[in-house]
This record gives structure tokens, C-alpha cells and sequence, in this order.
């Protein structure tokens, strides 16, 4: 992302920012509320367009392109309250992203929902709906995968489960991941690098023990 | 199960109408097919995608010029309301792609109206409220045919429920962003559902034009023919087997009340939308 700048209304959500994502990578994104990480992962995915900048996958120019072609080039994403179709069942969900059988099933067998595929989405606990959100992304064998506050509402126990997912499709896939979170200590743990977000501009950057102690965002975020 | 009840039930209607041995009355019942296939279409293309179209008489407008501009002969009739039906659909698709809730809702109430304003301004052409007769089509009908082709069609969007574009159009009305990040042009969609329904709505009107003798702006208004979509598809919205069935037995309830008490007529009808509105609100309100 290059010099992005979004405003909505009288609201700066984005204000220059500049962002980028290596290959094979979990990059962490925290900041307060407000502060445009949420924004951010829309104009990644092309759900918002900046007035100004450009977004770049792979070195083309995606900023003008429908969020559904951003989808299809390999830019997944999960959203901050979880989606799916309730009315649907876990396979019709997936059945949306993709009508290749095989894919769908590999998918939910790497998020371990392959024995649920005929439940209700509705009827499923905070942590399948996330591994379901998991694997309707994987169904569109993406590049970059986007989860926007992944651990919100989840248990202790559940957010451990879900950190093992992430790790684990980590290692078996290509794909690098961008993590929108505020429990900290889910993301540290996960994050090869966390960038801080603070009023639509990047106050730091670094891996998670240097942003950490870093006193700008102790100040602004950590309130310490 | 209930694709297979549906088929039964399909199946059934057509014996009934096949074996009817009184002609007026099967005209009646290929009539009311005629109009549950409709409402079928309506509820596929529309309801299933979440807009509140009050404008899907100017598709049967369209169409039924078309069938009676080209009454000539039954091919070119039948061929020509299909299309213009398409395109009628076509137009309604892309005001979908373009805007949305009561926006969407004012847009389409207006393109009947329309319709019906240039069918009388042009009375050389469109013969106004006296209507163009195709009589002399209604010969050429067999009515036993005409129910297999009705039938089918209702089968047809039934069958598209089921599949994935059934489930992507009804994905849409859920929520149509988690539908685009899913890699889904969900304009295409509802466009290619909107092309659909137009052409069964050019199918079924076409039988309606013939089987009544005439076109003219009656079919075209949009009360009591929209009310009775919006009656026949709120019960259970998205459900094309349900609105199917209703719109037929609502058509015959029509002839009923044309025939029996025609001044109560648009009370009656404007009384049973408001009375199952009501009562579905109250459903949906409480999770029902």
C-alpha cells in the first residue's frame, strides 16, 4: 500500500499510509479503536477505496479493481463481527467461495470442520464460525489471508485453539496473513511483525517485543 | 423430500388439467398456473435477492406487447414475449445493480406506470385500457400443452433454488458484501436471475395474453397484480414452491371476486395485504 488516504466525512481514517506485506509472513496490525485498522484491511480488499494511493499485489495496481476480483487474485478476508450466512449450512457457505467439491472439503478438514459440514452455520459456536470464516478464505486459495480481530469473544481455551490453527496452516500453506487484534497476547505470539495504528497513521513498527516497549505506544495505546 | 413432493405436486396439477372435462374451468386453472409461474419468477429474481420490486408488471407489459405486436403467428408470439420479457427483466436487473431499498422500490413502481401512460398517450399503437386482441392465437392453443409448458417452467425455477446460483442469489439478500468477498460479482448474478424471470414472466404471460384474448393495460397494473406478488411471495419469502402456490390460488380468488362482488374487489385485496403483512411482521419480529 502506497501512500494511502481515506476520509470519511470529516473523519481521516487513513492519512498517508504506507504498508507492506512480505511473502510468507504473519504481520500483526494493533492500535486503538478508531484508529484505521479495520479501514486498512478494507482498501486492502477493495470493499473501501482510498481517495488517494494505491494498493499493490504482486506489483499490480489492485486499487480500482471490484473486491470480488481481489477476492479471485488471492486476497481473503474475515470480518471484525464474524460473517456468515446463518441460514445456510457449513457446506452451502462454502459452496458460495467455491463449487469445486474437493476444495471444500480439504478446506474444512484443515480447519476440522469436515464432520460438521451438514450443521447449520447458525447453530455454531464463536470458534467454528471463525474456523468456518478460516476456511472459506482457504476455498479461494489466497496469497494474503486478512482476519480482522480473529480471538474477539473467544475463550481462553478457544483463542489458544484458534492461535494453533493459524500456526499450523502457517506451515502447511504459502499464504501470509495480516492480523487485525486486540489481544495482544494471542498476536505477539504469532506475529513476526506488528505494525501500530494510531489516528489514520503507522506510529510504529517492528517486531512484537520492540513495539512493545516502544514509549510512543505505550503511551497512545497501552496508556502507560 | 420436498423437491420430490413438489415434482408430485406439479405432476399432479398437470393430470388434474389434463383430464378436466370442463373447458372454461381448465382454462381457469392454466390461467392461474400462468399466473403462480409469475409470481415464481418474481419471487426468484426479487424477494430471493432481498429487493422489494413493485415494478414486475411492466415485465408482463413488455412482454405482452411483444406477444401481441407479434400475434401474426403463435412461434414468433410466444418466441417475441419470451425476449421482451428477458429484456424487460434485463431493465428491472440493472436498476438492482444500481440502487437499492426504497429507492429501488420507488424506481420500479414508476416503470409500470409509466407503461401505462405511453399504452394510452399512444392509443394507435397500444389500443390503451380497449387492448389489442389476439383472439384469433387463442385457437392455435392447445391448453393441454400449454399447462406442460407452465409446469415445466415452475419446475424450472424450483429446480434453480436448489443449485448454486439459487443459493448465490439468496446469499445476496443475507448479506451481499460477505457474497463479493467471496469472490462473487454479485451484479452479474442478480442480472443473469433478473434475465431468468423476466423470460418465465415472458413464458407465462404470453399464455395469459392468449387464453384471455386481449392485451391491454389491465395486465399491466400494478394493483391488484403486485399486490397479489407481494401477498403470494411474503409468506415465505424466497420460496418459489410456496409463491407459486399461493399466486395461483390467488388468481382464481380474483376471478372469484371480479365475478361475485367486482366493488369490494381492491378493498378485499388491499385488506388481505394489510392483514398478512401484519401478521408475517409480527412473525419475523418475534423469530417465528
Amino acid at each position: 500500500m502506497d501512500s494511502v488516504y481515506k476520509k470519511f466525512g470529516g473523519v481521516i481514517a487513513l492519512d498517508n499510509v504506507s504498508y507492506s506485506l512480505n511473502r510468507k509472513e504473519i504481520a500483526g496490525i494493533i492500535g486503538p479503536n478508531g484508529s484505521g485498522k479495520t479501514t486498512l484491511l478494507n482498501v486492502i480488499s477493495g470493499l473501501v477505496k482510498p481517495d488517494k494511493g494505491k494498493v499493490l499485489f504482486k506489483g499490480e495496481d489492485i486499487t480500482k479493481l471490484p473486491p470480488n476480483v481481489i477476492a479471485r487474485r488471492g486476497i481473503a478476508r474475515t470480518f471484525q463481527q464474524p460473517k456468515v450466512f446463518q441460514k445456510f449450512s457449513v457446506f452451502e457457505n462454502m459452496l458460495i467461495a467455491t463449487n469445486d467439491r474437493s476444495k471444500i472439503y480439504d478446506s474444512l478438514k484443515r480447519v476440522g470442520l469436515d464432520n460438521q459440514i451438514f450443521r447449520n452455520a447458525g447453530s455454531l459456536t464463536i470458534l467454528d464460525v471463525r474456523r468456518l470464516e478460516i476456511a472459506r478464505c482457504l476455498a479461494l486459495e489466497p496469497e494474503i489471508i486478512l482476519l480482522d480481530e480473529p480471538f474477539a469473544g473467544l475463550t481462553t481455551q478457544e483463542a489458544v485453539l484458534l492461535s494453533d490453527l493459524i500456526t499450523s496452516l502457517y506451515k502447511d500453506l504459502g499464504a501470509s496473513f495480516v492480523i487485525v487484534e486486540h489481544r495482544l497476547k494471542y498476536l505477539f505470539k504469532l506475529a513476526q511483525r506488528v505494525t501500530v495504528m494510531h489516528a489514520g497513521r503507522v506510529i510504529a513498527e517492528g517486531p512484537p517485543s520492540d513495539v512493545i516497549s516502544d514509549k510512543k505506544v505505550r503511551e497512545v495505546y497501552l496508556g502507560v | 423430500m420436498r423437491s420430490r413432493l413438489y415434482i408430485g405436486f406439479l405432476a399432479v396439477l398437470l393430470v388434474v388439467v389434463v383430464f378436466m372435462p370442463w373447458t372454461f374451468l381448465k382454462y381457469l386453472v392454466v390461467m392461474a398456473i400462468a399466473f403462480g409461474v409469475v409470481v415464481a419468477a418474481y419471487d426468484f429474481a426479487s424477494v430471493r435477492s432481498g429487493y422489494i420490486n413493485l415494478g414486475q408488471t411492466f415485465v408482463m407489459g413488455v412482454a405482452g406487447y411483444g406477444a401481441a405486436f407479434m400475434s401474426q403467428s403463435l412461434v414468433y408470439s410466444a418466441v417475441g414475449s419470451t425476449l421482451l420479457g428477458a429484456f424487460g427483466g434485463l431493465l428491472l436487473g440493472f436498476l438492482a445493480v444500481r440502487i437499492r431499498g426504497a429507492y429501488y422500490a420507488i424506481a420500479t413502481m414508476v416503470m409500470p406506470l409509466l407503461l401505462i401512460v405511453l399504452a394510452r398517450t399512444a392509443y394507435s399503437v397500444f389500443k390503451g385500457d380497449d387492448g389489442i386482441s389476439v383472439w384469433a392465437l387463442q385457437s392455435q392453443i392447445n391448453i393441454d400443452s400449454a399447462a406442460a409448458v407452465l409446469i415445466a417452467v415452475a419446475a424450472l425455477m424450483a429446480y434453480l433454488t436448489k443449485t448454486r446460483f439459487g443459493l448465490i442469489i439468496r446469499s445476496i439478500s443475507y448479506d451481499e458484501m460477505l457474497t463479493i468477498s467471496s469472490g462473487i460479482n454479485t451484479a452479474l448474478y442478480k442480472l443473469g436471475a433478473y434475465i431468468i424471470a423476466g423470460a418465465a414472466t415472458g413464458v407465462a404471460t404470453f399464455y395469459l395474453v392468449v387464453l384471455s384474448g386481449i392485451m391491454s393495460t389491465a395486465l399491466i397494473e400494478p394493483i391488484p397484480w403486485i399486490v397479489y406478488m407481494l401477498l403470494a411471495s411474503g409468506v415465505k419469502p424466497g420460496d418459489v414452491v410456496w409463491s407459486f402456490s399461493i399466486g395461483a390460488s390467488l388468481y382464481i380468488v380474483d376471478v372469484v371476486m371480479r365475478a361475485s362482488f367486482p366493488n369490494l374487489r381492491l378493498f378485499i385485496i388491499s385488506l388481505m395485504l394489510v392483514v398478512t403483512y401484519a401478521v408475517l411482521s409480527k412473525r419475523y419480529a418475534t423469530g417465528g
